[in-house]
């Protein structure tokens, strides 16, 4: 027998030569992300693009024969231009969230891209979502005038 | 019997480092309960719990005979799991060659500043 996978997680690191602004760029603005995110032959249009917290984006990806996919899903976390979280739907998931997580690192004018892919998106989110409460409330003292 | 599960089902089973030791075990061969819980600091309960969670997900296989329960590694949904990463790291593969040429391309014209 052949030794078993037991990995859940997909990672993947890429170096482009690139300042990391033009990198986070790319995957941020729908005009941009046109341009880039398909295979060869494919076109991609983007039809929504929320770059908030919670905000969502969808991307529909249309083949040379008509072939037709399409993703989407919601941003966690935005941290120009270091970090960018955010979940992923797709058929290929079989319509269940996954999340994906973009870390951007740079070094002389190169930028290393870090990307996970992981399929424990529902966990991640409710530590999001409760993470995001929690500042919500530390907040809300000085908001109400409680403190100075 | 082949029991059919959902990815999520098969990754939250291997999300959990006890139950993917277990798994590291049953594949160097078949095990009894007892000798799957010896080498855990835990309760036959507590192994029974992962046992049952690594059976939904259609990772492992339980024989009876007699009290003994006799455990066995079923890999077909570690193929499934394998499967999926390897078709998600060719498509972001693809996508990063992709958005090097893009940033090659426009490297000069800069018609990606704001």
């Amino acid at each position: 027998m052949t030794s078993p996978d037991f990995q859940t997680t997909l990672h993947l690191n890429r170096i482009f030569k690139a300042s990391r602004e033009r990198v986070f760029r790319a995957w941020t603005q729908a005009d941009l992300l046109e341009k880039w995110f398909h295979p060869v032959g494919f076109h991609t249009k983007v039809s929504t693009l929320e770059l908030r917290v919670g905000g969502a984006y969808r991307l529909d990806l249309t083949g040379p024969n008509g072939e037709h996919s399409a993703f989407s899903g919601n941003y966690l976390e935005i941290v120009p231009p270091s970090r960018l979280v955010f979940t992923w739907v797709s058929e290929a998931t079989n319509g269940e969230q996954t999340l994906v997580t973009l870390d951007f690192i740079e070094r002389d004018g190169f930028t290393e891209v870090r990307l996970t892919h992981d399929r424990m998106a529902d966990e991640a989110m409710i530590l999001a979502h409760r993470l995001g409460w929690e500042a919500c409330l530390e907040q809300l003292p000085t908001v109400l005038g409680v403190l100075p | 019997m082949v029991k059919y599960s959902s990815l999520d089902t098969i990754f939250s089973a291997l999300s959990d480092p006890t139950r993917r030791a277990i798994l590291e075990r049953l594949a160097h061969g078949e095990a009894t309960v007892t000798e799957i819980a010896e080498p855990f600091n835990m309760t036959l309960p507590a192994i029974s719990k992962h046992l049952h969670i690594l059976e939904n997900a259609g990772l492992i296989t339980r024989e009876k005979e007699g009290r003994v329960h006799h455990l066995y590694l079923a890999p077909a949904p570690l193929k499934t799991a394998a499967d999926w990463l390897a078709e998600y790291r060719q498509f972001w593969d693809e996508q990063f060659d992709s958005l090097a040429q893009y940033l090659e391309a426009t490297e000069e014209s800069g018609d990606d500043q704001p």
